[in-house]
């Protein structure tokens, strides 16, 4: 009888679901005195498969040589992706813009190298451990496509003409993250024009070798970053994790304790592993010296399909259940930081 | 029927390590793994090395051993680098580790260890202010515990990039 009602629950709930029509986000193309737009195109992500791609263009010239200076940045993405990274291209490793397909990014013409198959260039964090984070986005719900972000007063992010950047883009239809309709993601970078007298600069930091097992099913993982001397204003930050990932908290850090801050120092508390908040009107001056403190919880759960992927993936070969570190949403785990601070002092700060 | 749901997401696995009983009194050293995973005690003004990481940069394996009466255990370390010059953490990391007791009573990581079978202390790149290849720093590890005093240790150590040049270029002050 119990099992009846559950059924009949279970009909009706179905019956009112409607299904969604695809509305696509719209960002404004920007003319050259507004602006860089870049556009990816539209892509099928196939029931079951998580792919990442890796567009490289260069920073167009749009200011007859001179540098962009941005004080704007809004990314858009369709349902289903896990994240959207610009990065500034340094050391060529293993991904390599040349060894792209030439494509149309919005009138902004680049390469793309494709990662349709984890074993791929694109989905080998390694190859990029020296970019220098420019801008991400997480945030790709319905009715929340775009992040829009306005930079603090007086700050501006620098890009120079011909530089060359990688926007990653990683889309989920599987059990974890479902991509409804189609992938794609789009940027725009918008010129300041009231002479903004300091930069903004990046940090970014991981936490390695982390493992979410069966037999430690409820693990803390904490990590520190130091930052160099002076003044740092932290204006924006996201953390990035699967979804075994339970909260992920940021503290401003004195640079010397071993204990992890007080409360009073957090600045970053999210529990939302799929669609983490992107803090973007945060305004926490850091101990200097110091930086920041980091922490990811999680809890480990069955993988809906058993344990055989994550097992296959485990270093150690454990036969634990475990999730290691890596970029499968479905099979592997992340401990991310994403931080956006002023005044520059460097290219980039990592921590890993 | 109703109980054996509650009852299978409470099993313990046969080899599930139960939690290091220890307190402020416990006796606690300092332990490092290299690149092959072996497992060794951090003397005073001993070297360990850096290690090159996945993700990129070099670390230190690094991680309390304690002296315990059970088999097996798991803790919750913390494992830093401080420059004793200007007293501040170089790098940091916290994480759950397992600890096998041998024969003499003290628990250590798996020998050979993997990378996650010790604190991963990134070192390089970092703010640090003078050379770290080669140069001693405060090693300090410790037991995190939900409340109360617990074990800890200082020892002075020299990482050492074992003369790779790529290493020692990216130990190099780069502030």
């Amino acid at each position: 009888m119990r099992r009846l009602l559950v059924l009949a629950v279970l009909v009706a709930c179905g019956d009112n679901i409607e299904p969604h029509e695809y509305e696509p986000w719209i960002l404004p193309d920007l003319t050259p005195e507004q602006g860089v737009s870049i556009r990816t195109p539209e892509f099928e992500v196939p029931s079951g498969v998580e792919l990442q791609d890796c567009y490289f263009f260069r920073v167009p010239d749009v200011a007859s040589g001179a540098d962009l200076m941005i004080d704007r940045v809004a990314l858009a993405l369709n349902t289903g992706s896990h994240h959207m990274n610009v990065f500034r291209v340094k050391t060529i490793k293993g991904l390599d813009p040349a060894a792209g397909v030439p494509i149309d990014l919005g009138g902004v013409q680049g390469t793309v190298v494709y990662g349709t198959d984890a074993s791929t260039e694109c989905w080998k964090s390694a190859n990029w451990s020296d970019w220098p984070l420019v801008s991400n986005s997480q945030q790709s719900t319905d009715g929340e496509h775009v992040v829009d972000w306005n930079l603090p007063e007086d700050v501006s992010m620098r890009l120079a003409p011909g530089e060359m950047l990688m926007l990653q883009i990683h889309f989920v239809n599987a059990t974890d993250q479902i991509t409804p309709f189609v992938g794609r993601g789009g940027v725009n970078f918008y010129r300041s024009t009231d002479g903004d007298t300091q930069e903004l600069g990046t940090l970014f930091a991981t936490q390695q070798s982390i493992r979410v097992c069966r037999s430690t099913p409820s693990p803390s993982y904490s990590g520190t970053c130091l930052m160099p001397a002076g003044a740092h204003t932290v204006a924006a930050a996201n953390g990035h994790f699967h979804s075994r990932g339970k909260r992920f908290r940021i503290f401003a850090w004195d640079g010397v304790s071993t204990d992890r801050p007080a409360d009073t120092s957090m600045f970053y508390d999210s529990s939302n592993w799929a669609e983490p908040d992107m803090e973007i009107d945060l305004d926490v001056g850091l101990p200097s010296p110091g930086g920041i403190w980091w922490t990811c919880d999680y809890q480990w759960r069955e993988p809906t399909g058993g344990c055989q992927a994550v097992d296959a993936r485990d270093p150690q070969q454990a036969n634990d259940c475990c999730y290691t570190f890596g970029p499968i949403v479905e099979a592997s785990e992340h401990c991310n930081v994403f931080l956006y601070y002023y005044p520059k002092v460097t290219e980039s700060i990592t921590c890993f | 029927m109703v109980l054996l749901l509650p009852l299978a997401s409470c099993t313990l696995f046969e080899d599930d390590p139960e939690p290091c009983k220890v307190d402020a009194s416990t006796e606690i050293g300092v332990v490092f793994a290299d690149a092959m995973g072996n497992v060794s005690d951090l003397a005073e003004n001993g070297e360990f090395p850096l290690i090159s990481a996945p993700q990129g940069g070099f670390i230190a394996l690094l991680s309390p051993k304690l002296k315990t009466t059970v088999g097996k255990c798991q803790v919750q370390v913390s494992a830093a680098l401080r420059d004793m010059t200007s007293n501040l953490v170089i790098g940091l990391e916290q994480r759950p580790v397992t600890l096998y007791r041998h024969a003499d009573g003290w628990a250590v990581p798996p020998d050979p260890a993997g990378l996650s079978d010790l604190a991963n202390v990134a070192i390089c790149p970092s703010s640090a202010t003078r050379m770290i290849d080669g140069h001693p720093f405060k090693v300090e590890v410790k037991v995190v515990g939900e409340s109360g005093p617990s074990p800890s240790t200082t020892i002075v150590g020299i990482p050492s990039c074992n003369d790779s040049q790529y290493c020692a270029s990216e130990c190099s002050n780069s502030f």
